[in-house]
């Protein structure tokens, strides 16, 4: 449904995308997580056209989008990581506005959305508050009736609550066919519901892969409280763990199972007493 | 449609002071009439600048009709009118971007061009209607102070002046696509202009400036036939070449 082939894009020979590549079906949930600066909104605005690549191709659908950004734009659906609208509009016209470029747009459903995300539709764009504004933006996007919706940022600014709704949200979408793209910083909520899910830093893509495979994959760090002080010459060693910390305070950081790592290291009937706060 | 409401709605207020101003400035353009028509010798011993004794000599020659084309033609258009198409153009890209919401806009399945000729073509008609319509209302306050404006020679003159501030609107819009800030294009187009007045008023130099397009030189004939269509030509082109740069910035532009 989506398909990016070596995407070079740079500012002021900037290079900011550099040789990003990456394929995402339809149905899909596919998040795009990097730092501060990675390149994921300009990838994003190099999908919708409002930034042109330097070289490289990208299909939506069947359109290719560098050369017919107009009809690209005709299957995607978009809402910024800026909550930036017409601040004078109240939320229903915002709303009405945005969405009348769609001629699939389901209007009926963006204003029960409204309503499930406690939206005043009278209230002026200017009087809501910055979460607020993120729900009304993901509504327009949500409810534009494209095939493929691209979210910068979408959890950006949601309490908790409205961001598991939000999941729930996109989770529909996708089981409706929806292609769903998004960059988040959230790595939670791209673990609870991305089919797969993409890594850029430096406008570079590090691993492509499905959660389960890329955690798989991921170191892990476990942090253990030892009834007895050990210095580092007595702790065991092996090539896929390391050891950080002094006395009884350890931090063991490996790679695959932990139960593994375990039995490999002390037997099935070792006790170790462990204060786990795992994580890749 | 919804491109063109949605920038008329954001401008609204807008046109609706440079009408005001356009209404006022004929209003009491047209009162104070009877009263510089009887006292024209006095009147210009107390005007500084050649070009504005210039223009009270004319009054005195060519009577009511030359009075209105200082006061609608030049001070209309040539202030006012310019002065809301600088505010206005400026809105068409570059306060979309100042504000951020030019992503939003410009993600809608909507070609550049669309977005650009529904913006500008709302906008050069939110200047037109309320000048040509202070253009006709001027007719019955000119009878109220037994003065009469031939019909068919004030839409010739209310045309052709407004196509100096279409020229300045086309302007501010080509360079509202190059810029970020709304208010630098505004202030560069008002500034370059204010630059033009300031060299009419300057004996030796008034020939250098854009203002000489609107001079009552120029528009004064029309009421004897002479329409200048040289000028005309030159503002049209002019236009159209600033329109030509608008859509080629706003299409290469990254957002």
């Amino acid at each position: 449904m989506l398909c990016a082939t070596n995407i070079h894009k740079s500012y002021a020979a900037q290079p900011v995308l550099a040789g990003v590549s990456l394929q995402v079906d339809k149905g899909e949930i596919f998040g795009f997580v990097g730092p501060n600066g990675a390149g994921k909104t300009t990838f994003l605005k190099c999908l919708l056209g409002l930034a042109r690549i330097d070289s490289g191709s990208i299909r939506l659908g069947e359109i290719d989008a560098v050369k017919q950004p107009l009809a690209a734009r005709r299957l995607c659906a978009y809402a910024p990581s800026e909550t930036a609208m017409y601040d004078s509009m109240t939320v229903r016209a915002m709303l009405d506005f945005a969405l009348a470029f769609h001629k699939n747009a389901e209007l009926d459903r963006a204003y029960q959305m409204l309503d499930s995300f406690g939206l005043p539709p009278k209230r002026k764009v200017r009087a809501l508050s910055h979460g607020m504004k993120r729900k009304l933006l993901l509504t327009q996007a949500i409810c534009s009736g494209t095939p493929i919706i691209l979210l910068d940022e979408p959890m950006e600014g949601l309490d908790p609550d409205a961001r598991r709704e939000l999941e729930g949200i996109l989770q529909d979408a996708a089981s409706t066919g929806k292609t769903i793209f998004f960059s988040s910083h959230d790595l939670a909520s791209v673990e609870r519901i991305c089919n797969r899910v993409a890594f850029l830093r430096n406008g570079k893509l590090l691993e492509c892969d499905t959660v389960a495979n890329i955690l798989e994959r991921a170191g892990h760090t476990v942090k253990l409280s030892l009834r007895e002080p050990l210095d580092a010459h007595s702790l065991p060693k092996s090539s896929n763990i390391s050891w950080v910390g002094e006395g009884t305070d350890w931090q063991l950081n490996y790679h695959g199972k932990l139960e593994e790592v375990f039995d490999a290291l002390y037997g099935p009937d070792k006790s170790t007493e462990t204060n786990a706060e795992g994580g890749a | 449609m919804n491109l063109a409401w949605h920038y008329f709605r954001e401008q609204r207020f807008l046109m609706v002071g440079y009408t005001m101003l356009l209404a006022l400035n004929m209003l009491a353009g047209a009162l104070f009439w009877p009263e510089m028509r009887d006292n024209f010798p006095e009147m210009i011993k107390f005007i500084p600048f050649e070009p504005l004794q210039d223009f009270v000599r004319a009054f005195e020659k060519h009577g009511y009709w030359a009075y209105f084309c200082v006061q609608h033609f030049f001070k209309g258009a040539g202030m006012f009118g310019i002065a809301a198409a600088g505010l206005m153009g400026t809105g068409i890209v570059a306060r979309e971007v100042d504000r951020r919401t030019a992503e939003l806009l410009l993600s809608r399945p909507v070609s550049r061009a669309h977005i650009l000729f529904a913006r500008w073509a709302t906008g050069a008609l939110m200047l037109f209607v309320p000048f040509i319509v202070v253009a006709f209302a001027s007719v019955p306050l000119a009878a109220r102070v037994d003065e009469t404006i031939n019909l068919w020679h004030l839409l010739q003159g209310t045309l052709y002046s407004f196509l100096f501030v279409l020229l300045a609107f086309t302007a501010t819009t080509a360079l509202s696509t190059h810029f970020s800030h709304h208010l630098k294009a505004g202030m560069l187009v008002l500034g370059f202009l204010l630059m033009n007045l300031a060299i009419y008023m300057i004996q030796d130099l008034w020939d250098y400036s854009l203002y000489n397009l609107i001079d009552l030189d120029l528009v004064m004939p029309i009421a004897d036939g002479f329409v200048p269509w040289y000028e005309a030509a030159w503002m049209a082109t002019l236009t159209l070449l600033f329109y030509g740069l608008a859509l080629w910035g706003f299409r290469r532009r990254d957002f």
